[in-house]
C-alpha cells in the first residue's frame, strides 16, 4: 500500500506564504527521507498529514485514508515524534509512555505492557521510573521515539530525530531508526537535514525545495557509481599522476587523492596497481566515486569531477 | 591572527567544565568537537572573553580576552542560543550590531554582512517571520558584521537546510582562506571533514587530541588499522595476506575482506605487490576506520 | 530430575493486533489522568503537598466544626454557610490545580503528543476543564461529607437523616456551581501563561481584585446599583445563584436571578471558548 499520496497539495497562508505549492507524490512503504523542506514546509506537511490543518487544494491520502476526513483512524495509526522538547520534566517515562498509549485507544493493560516493551525496544531500563527531568538528551530522544511507536503505529514520522545529540548518541538513533524500519517493519518518515545520515539509513528520499518537489527517488539511484576511479597515496601523488599518465591514463589530483576516469573495463584496475608498484608507493585507497545526495542540491547539476571529499 | 589558550581551567563549584586545557588556534578553520557536556561551550564563551577562567590565560593576537573591550573589535561570537529580538527586522538587528561596533558606515556593513550569509532579500522582514536558519545566519551576520579577525561559533550547522549548510561551510572555508581564525563547535563530524580537517577533541573538559584528524588517526598506533577490501578472488587473497607479517587479521565476508593491519605503512606497501603478485585484480580498498567519525569515537572511547 | 528443554523465546518486537478504542475512551484518559494529575498522584512527592494540605486544612476546619456540632447536639452552621465561608479555599485549591493541569502541559509543550493523537483541541480543553472542576469539587466537598457523617451519626431518626442528606446535597451543589464558574476562570488565566508561579498568582489575582470591587459596590449602592453589585466577581455571581435558588445568602440580587444565571454561563461558555481558540494558535 501507499504510504503518503498526494496530487497537487497546496498550502497557502492567509499572509500569502506559500507552504507547499503542487506537491505530487506518492511515498511507498520502507524508510523514507523528507529533506530541504525548512519551516514552513515541513510542518505544514506534517499538520496536514495529521489532519490538523486543512489543504488550500489538493489531495491526500495517507495509509489510503484523508487525514481531513478521518483524522482520528489516520491519527491512530501514525505515531509522531515532533523536533522540539516536548517532555513532561516531572513525569517518568514509564507514566508518561502509559499515559499516551491510552490516548492512543489502547487499554489500561495494554497500555502498560507495549509502554513497557516499547521502552526496552528503544534502550530505556531501569531509569524509565526515574523523573525525565533528569535524562540526557539522549534518553529524552529515546523517549519521544518510544511515545510515537507505543500505540505500534504503520507510520511513523520522525521530525529531526538525531537533533541535539553527540556523535554516539547520533550514531545509536540511527541504528535504532534503521531497526525499526526493517525488523519491526514499521515504516518511517524521517525529517531530516543531513544527507549523510539519510544515506546511510533511508531507502528513498524526497527533497522539496521551496515548497516544491524537487526530486523523489530511492536513494540507491541517487549515489549510483560514477565513471570515476579514486585513488589516494600516502605519499608521492604527483609521481603517480606521471607513472598513470606513462600508461596511458589521464589521472588529476584534487587535494590528497587522485581522480582516475575508470574507463570501459576493470583493466584500469589492474593498471593503477601496476604504476602503484612500479613506483614503490604505499597505496591507501581504491575506490569507485559514488554520487552524494549533496549533489541534489547543489545548483549545477553534478559537477564534472570532484573529490571524495566535497571541497567548497 | 592566531588565539593562545594556555592552561585553562573553568570551574562552576565542584563541576569543572573545562580542565587544564592548552591549544593555539593559527589562522584558518579548526573544529572543536566534543560529546555533549565536555565544555566545548564554556571554553568559547572564555575565548570570546564572556568568562573569566577560573586558571590560566586566553590571548588573541598577544591580548587576553576577559575584560578587554578592546578585542570585540577583531572578535565575533554567535551562540548557540537562539535569543534575538521578533520585532526587529533582520536589517535593524545587523545595523543595531553595527553601531554597537562604532562603526562608521553601519547601513553599509550590514548590507554587507546580510549579503554575505545570504539574507540580503528579507532584510526587510521581522525576525519573528524568520525560520530557525534565517535566524542562524541573522546572528551570524550580526557576529559578521564589523569583519572580525577571530570568529567563534557555536554549532552553526543547527536548524540549516542542506543548502544553507553548504552556504555556511563555503563561507566558513572562505573566511578561514582569507586568514581568519575561524573555532567552530558541531555534532556533525561529517561536515567538520568537509570544512576543515583540523580539529580540537574535547572530553570531559579535557583536551584529549589536537591537529589533522588522519595525523591524529596514525598516531593512534595501538589501534590496528581497518581496510575493507574487494579483489576478483577474496578466498585466495585472504590466505596470502594472512601470511604477511603487517596484517593482524582478515575475515572473509559477503562483500569481501576486512583486513586489520598491524603496521599501516608496511601494509600499504606490500599490498600492491601482493595483489599483482598473485594475478588478482583489486576493485576496491577502503580505510575502514579513517572517517573523523571514527577518529573521534576511538578518542571518546565509545568504541 | 525433569528434562529441561532448552528454548531462546523471541522477545524481539511484537506488532500489537488488540482493540483500539476510540476518540471517546482517549478523552476519558486524559480526564482521569489529569485528576490524579491535580492531586500528585503518580508524581514526585513535592506535587502533593499543595492539594493535600489544602484539602487537611478545609478537613480540620470542619472535623472542628463536625465535633463542636456533635457536643451541642445540633450543626452550628449550614452547608451552604460553610461553603461562602471556604470560597478562599477553592480559589486556592484552582490556583495550585489549574497551573499543574494546564499551565504545565504549555511549559512542557506537550500538546503536540496530544494532537497527534485521536484528541481534537476541544476534546482537551473538555477533559482539563471537567478534571479541574471534578478535582476542586472533591477537595472542597470532603469537608461537608465529613459534617454530614457527623451529624447524622448522631441523628434520631432516618428521617433526621434523610432530611440532613437533601441539605449535604444541596451545600455539594452550591460548591459545583462555585467552582464551575471560577474553574472557568482559572483555565482561562492559567491558559495564557506556561509559568504556573504566574498562573497561580493570576487566579489568586483575579480574585483579590474581583471581590473587593463587588462588596464595594454592594456597599455604596442602592436598589438595582447593590443587586447588581455581584456580577463583577465570579465568586460573588455564584452566591448571587445562591440567593436565586434560597432567597438567603451573603448577596441580596433582588429579582435578577435569571442575569445572574446568563451572566454565570456566558462566564463559563466563554472562558471555554476563548481557551479554546488560544489552543488554536499553539503549535502543534
Amino acid at each position: 500500500m501507499t504510504l503518503i499520496e498526494t496530487t497537487a497539495l497546496t498550502k497557502r497562508y492567509p499572509a500569502g506564504v506559500v507552504a507547499l505549492s503542487d506537491l505530487t507524490l506518492a511515498v511507498q512503504p520502507g524508510i523514507v527521507a523528507l529533506v530541504g523542506a525548512n519551516g514552513a514546509g515541513k510542518s505544514t506537511f506534517i499538520k496536514i498529514i495529521l489532519g490538523l490543518l486543512p489543504a488550500t487544494s489538493g489531495t491526500v491520502r495517507v495509509l489510503g485514508l484523508d487525514p481531513a476526513a478521518e483524522p482520528d483512524r489516520v491519527r491512530s495509526r501514525v505515531g509522531y515524534m515532533p523536533e522540539h522538547d516536548c517532555l513532561p520534566p516531572e513525569q517518568s517515562a514509564a507514566e508518561l509512555v502509559t499515559h499516551l498509549a491510552r490516548i492512543s485507544g489502547l487499554p489500561r493493560t495494554a497500555a502498560r505492557e507495549r509502554a513497557s516493551e516499547t521502552l526496552r525496544h528503544v534502550g530505556l531500563y531501569e531509569e524509565r521510573y526515574r523523573q525525565i527531568g533528569g535524562y540526557s538528551t539522549g534518553m529524552k530522544q529515546r523517549v519521544k521515539l518510544a511515545q510515537a511507536m507505543v500505540h505500534d503505529p504503520d507510520l511513523l514520522l520522525l521530525d529531526e530525530p538525531t537533533n541535539g545529540l553527540d556523535p554516539a548518541g547520533r550514531d545509536a538513533m540511527l541504528d535504532l531508526i534503521h531497526r525499526i524500519g526493517t525488523e519491526f517493519g514499521i515504516s518511517i518518515v524521517v525529517c531530516s537535514h543531513l544527507l549523510g545520515e539519510i544515506e546511510r539509513i533511508c531507502t528513498s528520499l524526497i527533497a522539496i525545495d521551496g515548497g516544491k518537489l524537487l526530486r523523489a527517488d530511492t536513494v540507491a539511484a541517487m549515489t549510483t557509481d560514477r565513471d570515476v576511479l579514486l585513488v589516494e597515496v600516502d605519499e608521492g601523488a604527483d609521481t603517480l599522476v606521471a607513472a598513470l599518465a606513462e600508461r596511458g591514463v589521464a589521472a588529476r589530483r584534487d587535494g590528497h587523492t587522485v581522480l582516475v576516469p575508470a574507463g570501459a573495463d576493470e583493466s584500469t584496475y589492474d593498471v593503477i596497481l601496476d604504476a602503484v608498484v612500479a613506483a614503490g608507493l604505499p597505496l591507501h585507497r581504491l575506490d569507485r566515486q559514488r554520487r552524494r545526495l549533496s549533489e541534489l542540491f547543489t545548483n549545477n547539476q553534478a559537477p564534472e569531477i570532484k573529490g571524495s571529499v566535497l571541497h567548497v | 591572527m592566531s588565539v593562545d589558550v594556555s592552561g585553562v581551567t573553568r570551574w562552576y563549584g565542584n563541576v569543572v567544565a573545562v580542565n587544564d586545557v592548552t591549544m593555539t588556534l593559527p589562522p584558518g578553520v579548526t573544529g572543536l568537537l566534543g560529546p555533549n557536556g565536555a565544555g566545548k561551550t564554556t571554553l568559547l564563551h572564555m575565548i570570546a572573553g564572556f568568562l573569566p577562567p577560573s586558571r590560566g590565560t586566553i590571548t588573541a593576537a598577544g591580548q587576553r580576552t576577559w575584560r578587554n573591550p578592546d578585542l570585540y573589535k577583531v572578535l565575533g561570537l554567535v551562540t548557540e542560543k537562539e535569543a534575538v529580538h521578533g520585532f526587529l527586522t533582520g536589517e535593524q538587528f545587523v545595523v543595531a550590531s553595527a553601531r554597537l561596533h562604532r562603526l562608521p558606515e553601519p547601513e553599509r556593513a550590514a548590507a554587507r554582512a546580510l549579503d554575505l550569509v545570504e539574507l540580503a532579500d528579507p532584510r526587510k522582514r521581522k525576525l519573528s517571520t524568520y525560520s530557525k536558519g534565517m535566524r542562524q545566519r541573522a546572528r551570524l551576520a550580526a557576529a559578521l558584521v564589523h569583519d572580525p579577525q577571530v570568529l567563534l561559533l557555536d554549532e552553526p550547522f543547527n536548524g540549516l537546510d542542506p543548502r544553507q549548510r553548504m552556504q555556511m561551510m563555503t563561507l566558513l572555508h572562505d573566511l578561514g582562506n582569507r586568514g581568519r581564525t575561524v573555532l567552530f563547535s558541531s555534532h556533525i563530524l561529517e561536515e567538520v571533514e568537509q570544512v576543515s580537517g583540523t580539529v580540537q577533541v574535547m572530553v570531559a573538559g579535557r583536551l584529549a587530541a589536537s591537529g589533522d584528524y588522519r595525523t591524529i588517526r596514525r598516531l593512534m598506533t595501538n589501534r590496528p588499522h581497518v581496510f575493507a577490501i574487494d579483489s576478483s578472488d577474496n578466498r585466495r587473497l585472504a590466505a596470502v595476506l594472512i601470511g604477511d607479517p603487517s596484517v593482524r587479521g582478515v575475515s572473509l565476508g559477503e562483500d569481501g575482506l576486512e583486513v586489520s593491519a598491524s603496521d599501516f605503512g608496511t601494509f600499504t606497501r606490500v599490498l600492491p605487490g601482493i595483489v599483482r603478485r598473485e594475478g588478482l585484480r583489486l576493485r576496491r580498498l577502503r580505510p575502514a576506520d579513517e572517517s573523523l567519525e571514527s577518529v573521534f569515537s576511538y578518542l571518546v572511547g565509545a568504541k | 530430575m525433569s528434562e529441561q528443554t532448552s528454548v531462546i523465546h523471541d522477545i524481539g518486537y511484537q506488532r500489537y493486533s488488540g482493540p483500539r478504542l476510540g476518540r471517546g475512551y482517549a478523552v476519558r484518559s486524559l480526564y482521569e489522568h489529569s485528576l490524579r494529575t491535580a492531586f500528585g498522584v503518580g508524581r514526585g512527592m513535592k506535587s502533593k503537598i499543595f492539594p493535600w494540605g489544602v484539602v487537611g486544612v478545609a478537613s480540620l476546619i470542619t472535623v472542628i466544626i463536625a465535633a463542636v456540632s456533635s457536643t451541642a447536639g445540633q450543626r452550628v452552621i449550614s452547608y451552604v454557610n460553610l461553603v461562602d465561608q471556604m470560597s478562599v479555599l477553592i480559589i486556592i485549591f484552582l490556583a495550585v490545580a489549574a497551573p499543574e493541569l494546564i499551565s504545565r502541559d504549555l511549559r512542557a509543550k506537550v500538546l503536540p503528543l496530544y494532537f497527534a493523537r485521536p484528541v481534537g483541541r476541544f476534546d482537551y480543553v473538555g477533559a482539563k476543564f471537567a478534571a479541574l472542576v471534578a478535582s476542586t469539587w472533591m477537595a472542597v466537598g470532603l469537608p461537608l461529607v465529613i459534617v454530614f457523617a457527623a451529624v447524622a451519626f448522631d441523628a434520631d431518626t432516618v428521617g433526621d437523616a434523610w432530611k440532613e442528606f437533601t441539605l449535604l446535597l444541596g451545600g455539594l451543589a452550591y460548591v459545583l456551581v462555585l467552582v464551575l464558574i471560577n474553574a472557568a476562570v482559572a483555565m482561562l488565566v492559567a491558559a495564557c501563561t506556561g509559568r504556573r508561579a504566574f498562573a497561580a498568582g493570576g487566579i489568586v489575582g483575579v480574585y483579590l481584585v474581583t471581590l473587593p470591587v463587588s462588596v464595594v459596590l454592594s456597599e455604596i449602592g442602592t436598589g438595582a446599583a447593590q443587586n447588581l453589585s455581584g456580577l463583577p466577581s465570579p465568586t460573588m455571581t455564584g452566591a448571587g445563584l445562591r440567593y436565586w435558588v434560597t432567597g438567603d445568602g451573603p448577596i441580596d440580587i433582588g429579582g435578577f436571578g435569571w442575569l445572574y444565571l446568563l451572566v454565570s454561563l456566558v462566564l463559563v461558555a466563554g472562558s471555554i471558548a476563548v481557551t479554546h481558540a488560544r489552543y488554536r494558535r499553539v503549535d502543534s
